[in-house]
């Protein structure tokens, strides 16, 4: 009898670690989880993503379908194991019915998982998933794409230019190589050969002996997280690289303050990214008025995918009528169709987002640095066996 | 072969470079066995403080200054308010000041914003010259010289000055230069201002070699710092020095030439350095 018992208790505790956990949203109003990081290395990204999330519950006077929402934000640091005891923070004790983030690669490959487990939506607030962790990845929506996929449009595009080599330097952790990783794929698939590819450890303040060390090709693409694009660029620019640059993903030139910082340096480099506070539509001439009164600057990048991120998240939650029920919540977020500033935003495969990418330049007009649109690809994630691969739709 | 000169000179750069910030944790360390984890978040206070001046007045002798007396003071206001009060007692400064790395990081972070600073290379330092094929930054050679200059002076300051000879007195026997007269307070406080001002004048001076500071590059500077301190020897000037150029220049060439390990190359040259002689190559011997 005493095995039996032990048997009993040991199989329900089994099965208690494996069972999805079925944690449920406050009922009197709407928590709405908001995670990126505010300290560290990525915030210079992630304070204009508070800064736009906060506008667009201010927007619509934090209430949905006639229910107050709380918006609970909380910080990563860069750091995946902050992420994820924040994240139980959100679900287990705040009891959010989603969490809109967050921006370190890391932290959302880390956190992704928890949020299938315990069955809760996280929308991903601009490029932070690799392919290999959205393909695992259940309960995460990316309106803007996996890492991959704006970097396979800057492999397109210089592609398109003619060129047939390319050398990458990319900081060595899992978005330098998704984002290189992109580019290489799309590069290699339309004939073009990457000759050498050099990985940064984090927290290199020197990037000249890698600068030093590059092999000539036809296009150098280099990829540096966060703020250390600042010192990248400038270094490229000192040590008088003659290869054109193509960033695998927008970097300084979405930031309004950072090109600025930038300066000269930053002039005649090329990136691919979904927003730039510069794209001439009234739904982003609005926002960037809005965002400007709001906090007195101009939106970076990621304020405009977080801005959009939460609108996907507000149209979902007035179709359910204000339930937060995960499954409700799921299907009206599968179903999601709302207005982006270059188009409609639509969930493809594995709940990517297909988006158009527009390929930037900087450029200084009107003694000011800003970037022109050079190109414009829309890039389509699918699963082919377990695995996301990018392709292009036009 | 132009690969293996830049690499060398971009070496030797880094290396002046980590010797300006740890010269002053070194003396801190030596002088009053404090062991102050704020100081790289000192260093990147005084660039700060310094790029701010610079960007009003476009001038990098007051950018220097500026930096230099940022660093100080706040320095000066973690040693009177708290370090004081934890003389020999380790644990308790090396939670202390790791916990002003938070504060002063956050406050930055609050005040300045997330945004880097670019570097603010004078006109005089701007332009490149070519040296075998590769162009190299001016700035660089003038890095090299400021580095060179303020280890003469520290030398001569430690070596030929009376004040050079009670920090050096303090540092083997403290309670002797005690017994003999001489009111250690004061020294101790000056040089702790001196170190963290030297960390601020650095961060102004190495900011031209890594392009930009931001408010996080603090403990990065810091755990280099340390080593170069532990390798070169505490409280030595000449140690600081040889620390900072061996780690600057074999860091430099194993990211060049073996860069699946150039990870890890500084901490092996401070385990080699451990194992042979664990007073550092230039320490007072344990």
């Amino acid at each position: 009898m005493k095995r039996i018992v032990f048997y009993l208790f040991l199989s329900v505790t089994v099965l208690s670690l494996f069972m999805p956990l079925d944690v449920r949203c406050a009922e009197k109003e709407i928590r709405i989880g908001f995670m990126t990081d505010l300290t560290g290395m990525l915030s210079i990204n992630g304070i204009p993503m508070k800064q736009a999330a906060i506008l667009a519950m201010e927007e619509i006077d934090y209430k949905i379908a006639g229910i107050p929402v709380k918006l609970i934000i909380e910080d990563e640091a860069s750091d995946p194991a902050i992420a994820l005891d924040r994240a139980r923070k959100l679900v287990e004790k705040d009891k959010v019915c989603l969490v809109v983030g967050t921006i370190h690669a890391g932290s959302s490959a880390a956190t992704a998982d928890y949020y299938a487990r315990t069955r809760t939506p996280q929308v991903g607030p601009w490029y932070n998933m690799p392919n290999e962790a959205q393909a695992k990845a259940t309960w995460t929506w990316m309106p803007f794409g996996t890492n991959e996929a704006p970097s396979y449009a800057a492999g397109v595009y210089a592609a398109s230019l003619g060129y047939k080599t390319a050398t990458t330097m990319a900081i060595d952790y899992v978005a330098g190589h998704t984002f290189t990783g992109g580019f290489v794929t799309a590069f290699t698939e339309r004939g073009g050969k990457v000759i050498q590819q050099q990985w940064i450890p984090m927290g290199t303040k020197d990037i000249a002996p890698y600068i030093t060390a590059l092999k000539e090709a036809d296009v150098l693409v280099p990829w540096f997280a966060g703020v250390t694009a600042t010192v990248g660029v400038k270094q490229i620019k000192e040590f008088k690289v003659k290869m054109p640059v193509i960033f695998p993903q927008c970097q300084f030139p979405a930031h309004p303050k950072q090109i600025a910082e930038i300066g000269d340096a930053g002039i005649g480099m090329i990136a691919p990214d979904a927003y730039v506070w510069t794209i001439d539509t009234p739904k982003n001439r609005r926002f960037v008025e809005a965002y400007q009164k709001r906090w007195g600057e101009l939106p970076a990048g990621n304020a405009g995918g977080v801005y959009i991120a939460m609108q996907v998240v507000i149209e979902a939650l007035k179709k359910t009528k204000g339930n937060t029920r995960n499954t409700e919540l799921a299907k009206a977020l599968d179903a999601t169709d709302v207005e982006g500033f270059m188009g409609p935003i639509r969930f493809g495969d594995n709940r990517v987002g297909i988006n158009t990418y527009l390929i930037h330049k900087v450029i200084k007009a009107d003694n000011m640095y800003k970037t022109e649109v050079i190109g414009k690809y829309t890039i389509k994630t699918s699963k082919v066996g377990n695995k996301l691969v990018q392709s292009l739709v036009k | 072969m132009a690969i293996f000169i830049a690499t060398i000179l971009n070496g030797i750069t880094y290396g002046m470079v980590l010797f300006l910030v740890a010269s002053g944790l070194s003396l801190t360390l030596g002088l009053m066995g404090i062991v102050n984890l704020s100081h790289g978040v000192i260093f990147i206070l005084g660039g700060f403080a310094g790029l701010a001046v610079a960007k009003v007045t476009d001038s990098f002798v007051l950018a220097i200054l500026a930096g230099a007396f940022a660093s100080g003071v706040v320095g000066l206001m973690i040693e009177r308010g708290f370090l004081q009060f934890l003389y020999k007692q380790e644990l308790p400064q090396v939670l202390v000041t790791f916990g002003f790395v938070y504060i002063i990081t956050n406050l930055m972070l609050w005040i300045c914003g997330p945004h880097p600073r670019a570097a603010f290379v004078p006109s005089y330092f701007t332009g490149s010259i070519n040296i075998a094929g590769t162009s190299f930054p001016f700035h660089r050679f003038a890095i090299l010289g400021i580095g060179a200059c303020t280890g003469a002076v520290l030398w001569w300051l430690q070596e030929k000055t009376k004040i050079g000879a009670i920090i050096r007195a303090g540092m083997d026997n403290a309670e002797m230069v005690g017994g003999l007269g001489i009111n250690l307070a004061p020294i101790n406080i000056g040089a702790f201002f001196f170190g963290s001002a030297l960390a601020g004048a650095s961060c102004v001076i190495g900011v031209q070699l890594f392009g930009s500071v931001n408010f996080s590059d603090g403990m990065d500077m810091l755990l280099v710092a340390i080593a170069v301190v532990i390798v070169g020897g505490v409280g030595s000037v000449q140690g600081s020095l040889v620390g900072a150029l061996l780690i600057g220049i074999i860091d430099t060439f194993s990211r060049v030439y073996i860069p699946a390990i150039s990870q890890y190359t500084m901490y092996l040259v401070l385990i080699c350095v451990l194992l042979v002689r664990p007073s550092g190559l230039l320490g007072r011997k344990i």
